[in-house]
C-alpha cells in the first residue's frame, strides 16, 4: 500500500513539475463601484485555491505573479465596502478590475451567509463561519463550538466526548470533512467523538440534510467540512502561542502555531496539548473519570507552479479519554458514579485513540478549467480499557483510503460544469489481542461518479445534478458477509440573490448503508453502556430533504427562516429490548417502514443605527421526527433559542476592550420521546465574557468569562450520561490568553 | 541561539523519561474487598496479565480502577 501511495506523490509531482515554474504577472485594480474611477486602497484579496493574499497599493492596484493563468476564485475585502467574492479571470497583460459596493453601515452577514466555499457546488442555505466568530466566549471543544449554529446541537459523554447533531441525526449519517479529506474514525459509536480538535482551523461550514450528491454515501443528515486556516500573507512569517483555563475540570488548552510564506513556498505548524481533570457538577461533586488529556499536531506545505497548486497536510492525534458512569451493577446508585476527589491520572475504563490524517491536493489549472485530485489516508486507533490500565479490550484499527477526482469547466459567462469521482477503500481491523470484538474485520469499498450543471446570472443560480454510488462490505475472519450496496442520488433548486433579499429553494436525497456496527454487532459497547446486536438484513436509508430559506439583509437587521422536510425510507434505530446479558441493557437494530423530521432555523441579528457598539443575535431551532406510527423517534434535541448581546468597543490606547458578550441559552422541555427514553425539562444557560487587547506591537489577546453563570443542574436531552442521572457541568470561570506576532519578510528578488 | 537549545534539550529529557503508572489496587475475596496496596509499572501489568498471589497459593484477580 506504501508503494502505492509513493508512486502516486511521484507521478502527480511529476506532473506538476511539468508544469512551467516561472509564473507569469497579472494585475489588476480594485474600484469603488459607484464612483468607477476611484480605487480602494489597501483592498485585502485572497486567492482561495491558491491560499495566496495579497493588498492592493495607496491606488487600488494590484498584482500577482504566482497565480496561474485562468479562473480564480476570489475574496476581496475592504475596511467600509461590503466583501465580494468573485471568479476572477487572470489573462497575462489583461489587467482585472474588481467592483466592490460601499458598505453605507457596517453589518457583518452573521446570520445570512452566501459566500461560502461549498456555495459553490451547493445551492441549499449552508451556515459558513470563522471559527473565532462562532461565539466570543470559547467552548471547551471544537464540537460545543459548532453547536452554537442554527440546527446544530452535541451529544457526548462529559466533556471529552463529543459529537455534532445535525437536525437531529448524528454519527455515522453525518460526514465530517477537513478540507478536502473525509475522516472516519468509527463515527457509529455513540461514544466516539469528534476526531478534529480545534488546532489549526480556520472556519466551518455545516450542510444541513443529504448531500450525497458530492459527499457519497453517508451524507444522509450533514457534513460539516473544516477549512484549515490559510497560509500567511506573501513574505510574511507570523505565529501564535495561547492557553486557556477553565476552573470547572482544572483544564489547560495550550496551542502554538507559526505560519511562514514565500511567493510558492508556503508553511503551517501547529502543536497542542489540552489536559483536563474531572468535570464538576453544579451541586460541587465531580464526575469520576470524566476527565481526558489529548495531544496534537498539524502541518500544512503549500507549493505553487504556474499551472498548478500543491498541498500537502497532515494532522496527528493522540487522546487518552475517561468513560465516566462505570458499574458492575445492575441497578447503580448514580451517587458511586460522582467524587468529591477531582483528578486527572489515569484510570478506567478509558478510551486511547490516535488518528494520523495525511492528503495530498493537487489543483491543476486551466484557462476556463480546474482539475482538482485529492489523495488521502486516515488511520484511526481505537482502544477501549475496560478495567486492565495495560490490557485494552477493544482494539480497533481503522485505515481509509480515498481518492477525489473534480473537473471544473466553465462553458460560458453563465453556464459551468463539475464532473467528478469519489472513491474509498476502507479496512477495519480488530487487533489480535482484543479481548471483545465488537464488529468482525472488515473491508468497504465505495465508488462514486457524479456530474453537476449550475447556471448562474447576476442574481440567479439554478443547479441540478446527480449522482451514482456503489458501497460493497466484506467481512473475514471472524465471519463471512458479503453484500452490495447501490443508491442514486440528485440535488436541484435555485436561489435569488437580491440586493435586499436571498431566497433558497433545494430538492436533494442522500443514501446510507448499513455500518458493519449496524449489520454485525455482538457485544458490550462499555462506551454506550449497552450490549448491541446488529440485523444482517438492513437495507440502505434513503432520504429526501425539501429545503427553503429566505433571507432579508438591510443596513441594520438580518432575518432568516429556514424551513425543512426531510423524509427516510427505511430509517435504521437503536432499540432497547426487555433484555440483560452482562449486566447491561440489551438494544436491537431495527428498520422503519420510514420517518419524517421537520422544522425550522430562524435567526435575527440587529446592530441598531442609535448604538453601533451594540449586536443582538438571536436564534430558533426546532426539530419535530417521528416514524411511520406517528411515534416520536428518540434522542431528537430540545428546540432551543441562543441569543447574544455583544458590545463592541472601538478603544485607543494599549489597553482596549474588544468586545463583551452575553449569552443566553433557553432549551425547551422535550416531551416528544421515543418508547423507554424519559422527558427532559426545560433549562436556561448564561454565558458571559470580555475579550481584550493589549496593543502592544506584538498584540496580547486577554479573555475572561464564565460559563453557566447561574450555576443551573440540567441534563440535555442528548446527554450520553441522562440515562445515569449525571448532570451537565456546572459554573465555569475560564481565563484565555494569546500573544501574537507578525514579521515581514524581505522580499525576494528574482 | 543557547537558550533555544536547552529549551530543546529540556523537552527532550521530558519527552524520553517516562511516568511511572502506580495504581492502588484491591480484590475481592468472600464478599469482601481487600487492599493489596500500589502497584507499579511490571507488577501491575504482570498482575493484570496473570493474577496476583496471595501467601504464595490463591491467585486472584485485582481492580485497580479509581473509585
Amino acid at each position: 500500500m506504501k508503494r502505492i501511495y509513493i508512486s502516486s506523490f511521484l507521478i502527480l509531482l511529476g506532473i506538476g513539475s511539468s508544469f512551467n515554474t516561472f509564473g507569469q504577472m497579472f494585475s489588476g485594480v480594485v474600484l469603488e463601484e459607484s464612483n468607477k474611477e476611484k480605487g480602494i486602497p489597501f483592498a485585502k484579496i485572497y486567492f482561495v485555491d491558491l491560499g495566496s493574499t495579497i493588498y492592493t497599493d495607496e491606488n487600488g492596484d494590484w498584482h500577482i505573479d504566482d497565480a496561474p493563468e485562468g479562473i480564480n476564485h476570489a475574496i476581496v475585502s475592504a475596511v467600509g465596502f461590503e466583501t465580494k467574492h468573485t471568479d476572477l479571470t487572470l489573462i497575462a497583460e489583461t489587467p482585472s478590475v474588481i467592483y466592490l459596493k460601499q458598505a453605507h453601515h457596517q453589518l457583518d452577514k452573521v446570520i445570512v451567509s452566501n459566500d461560502g466555499l461549498l456555495h459553490r457546488e451547493s445551492i441549499t442555505n449552508i451556515e459558513s463561519h470563522q471559527l473565532s466568530d462562532i461565539n466570543k466566549i470559547p467552548s471547551t471543544t471544537l464540537g460545543e463550538s459548532i453547536s452554537n449554529i442554527p440546527g446544530v446541537y452535541q451529544t457526548g459523554i462529559g466533556t471529552g466526548i463529543s459529537k455534532p447533531v445535525i437536525r437531529g441525526f448524528s454519527g455515522s449519517r453525518v460526514v465530517t470533512y477537513v478540507n478536502s479529506l473525509r475522516i472516519e474514525n468509527q463515527q457509529w459509536g455513540g461514544d466516539h467523538g469528534l476526531p478534529v480538535t480545534s488546532l489549526g482551523i480556520g472556519g466551518v461550514e455545516v450542510i444541513k440534510g443529504p448531500a450525497s450528491l458530492l459527499y457519497g454515501a453517508d451524507a444522509l443528515g450533514g457534513v460539516l467540512y473544516f477549512v484549515d486556516e490559510p497560509y500567511a500573507e506573501r513574505d510574511h512569517f507570523n505565529g501564535f502561542v495561547s492557553s486557556r483555563f477553565e476552573h470547572n475540570s482544572l483544564g489547560t488548552s495550550n496551542q502554538a502555531g507559526f505560519r511562514y510564506s514565500r511567493s510558492k513556498f508556503r508553511i503551517n505548524v501547529y502543536g497542542g496539548y489540552d489536559n483536563y481533570a474531572d468535570l464538576g457538577t453544579p451541586n460541587g461533586n465531580q464526575i469520576l473519570n470524566s476527565r481526558f488529556n489529548q495531544s496534537s499536531a498539524k502541518v500544512s506545505m503549500g507549493l505553487n507552479r504556474k499551472k498548478w497548486f500543491f498541498n500537502l497536510r497532515y494532522n496527528f492525534y493522540n487522546g487518552r479519554i475517561g468513560i465516566p458512569g462505570h458499574t458492575h451493577d445492575s441497578l447503580p446508585d448514580p451517587s458511586s458514579f460522582l467524587t468529591s476527589n477531582q483528578n486527572r491520572a489515569e484510570n478506567v475504563p478509558a478510551q486511547s485513540i490516535q488518528n494520523h490524517l495525511i492528503s495530498i491536493e493537487n489543483k491543476f489549472f486551466f484557462k476556463n478549467q480546474e482539475i482538482f485530485i485529492t489523495l488521502g489516508n486516515t488511520n484511526n486507533s481505537l482502544k477501549e480499557f475496560e478495567e486492565k490500565f495495560f490490557f485494552p479490550d477493544i482494539i480497533m484499527k481503522l485505515n481509509n483510503s480515498l481518492y477525489n477526482i473534480k473537473w471544473r469547466a466553465r462553458m460560458s459567462s453563465k453556464w459551468e460544469a463539475i464532473i467528478g469521482s469519489q472513491g474509498m477503500l476502507q479496512l477495519n481491523n480488530n487487533g489480535k489481542e482484543a479481548v471483545e470484538i465488537l464488529i468482525p474485520d472488515s473491508k468497504m469499498l465505495d465508488l462514486g461518479l457524479y456530474g453537476l450543471l449550475r447556471w448562474n446570472s447576476e442574481k440567479w443560480r439554478i443547479l441540478l445534478g446527480a449522482r451514482v454510488d456503489n458501497r460493497s462490505i466484506e467481512t473475514y475472519n471472524q465471519s463471512s458477509f458479503k453484500k452490495s450496496y447501490s443508491g442514486i442520488n440528485y440535488s436541484s433548486g435555485f436561489a435569488y440573490l437580491g440586493e435586499k433579499s436571498t431566497v433558497r429553494f433545494n430538492v436533494s436525497s442522500g443514501f446510507r448503508a448499513p455500518t458493519t456496527s449496524e449489520l454485525l454487532s455482538d457485544g458490550i459497547h462499555h462506551g454506550a453502556f449497552r450490549y448491541e446486536i446488529g440485523n444482517d438484513s438492513l437495507k440502505t436509508e434513503k432520504a429526501i430533504q425539501i429545503d427553503a430559506s429566505y433571507a432579508l439583509h438591510f443596513d441594520d437587521l438580518e432575518l432568516i427562516i429556514n424551513p425543512f422536510f426531510n423524509h427516510v425510507r427505511d430509517y435504521i434505530y437503536v432499540q432497547q429490548v426487555d433484555s440483560i446479558i452482562d449486566n447491561f441493557d440489551v438494544y436491537h437494530y431495527r428498520q422503519a417502514n420510514y420517518a419524517i423530521l421537520y422544522g425550522l432555523d430562524f435567526g435575527i441579528h440587529y446592530h441598531p443605527h442609535i448604538a453601533h457598539w451594540l449586536h443582538i443575535e438571536s436564534s430558533f431551532s426546532n426539530i419535530f421526527a417521528e416514524d411511520e406510527n406517528k411515534l416520536p423517534v428518540p434522542r431528537i434535541p430540545q428546540s432551543r433559542i441562543n441569543s447574544q448581546l455583544k458590545f463592541e468597543f472601538k478603544m485607543k490606547g494599549k489597553f482596549q476592550i474588544s468586545n463583551i458578550v452575553l449569552q443566553h441559552i433557553y432549551y425547551f422541555k422535550q416531551n416528544r420521546i421515543g418508547s423507554l427514553e424519559t422527558e427532559s425539562p426545560a433549562y436556561h444557560l448564561l454565558n458571559v465574557g470580555i475579550n481584550t487587547k493589549f496593543d502592544f506591537k506584538q498584540p496580547i489577546f486577554l479573555s475572561a468569562g464564565v460559563r453557566n453563570l447561574l450555576n443551573e443542574e440540567f441534563i440535555d436531552h442528548l446527554s450520553g450520561l441522562k440515562n445515569l442521572g449525571l448532570p451537565n457541568p456546572g459554573v465555569n470561570f475560564y481565563l484565555s490568553v494569546r500573544y501574537q506576532f507578525n514579521k515581514q519578510l524581505k522580499h525576494k528578488h528574482k | 541561539m543557547k537558550k533555544v537549545r536547552i529549551a530543546a534539550i529540556g523537552i527532550v529529557i521530558l519527552g524520553v523519561t517516562s511516568c511511572q503508572k502506580c495504581k492502588d489496587c484491591h480484590y475481592d475475596h468472600d464478599g469482601m474487598e481487600h487492599e493489596i496496596g500500589e502497584l507499579c509499572d511490571d507488577e501491575l501489568k504482570d498482575a493484570e496479565a496473570n493474577g496476583y498471589s496471595v501467601n504464595d497459593s490463591t491467585v486472584v484477580t485485582i481492580h485497580c480502577e479509581e473509585h
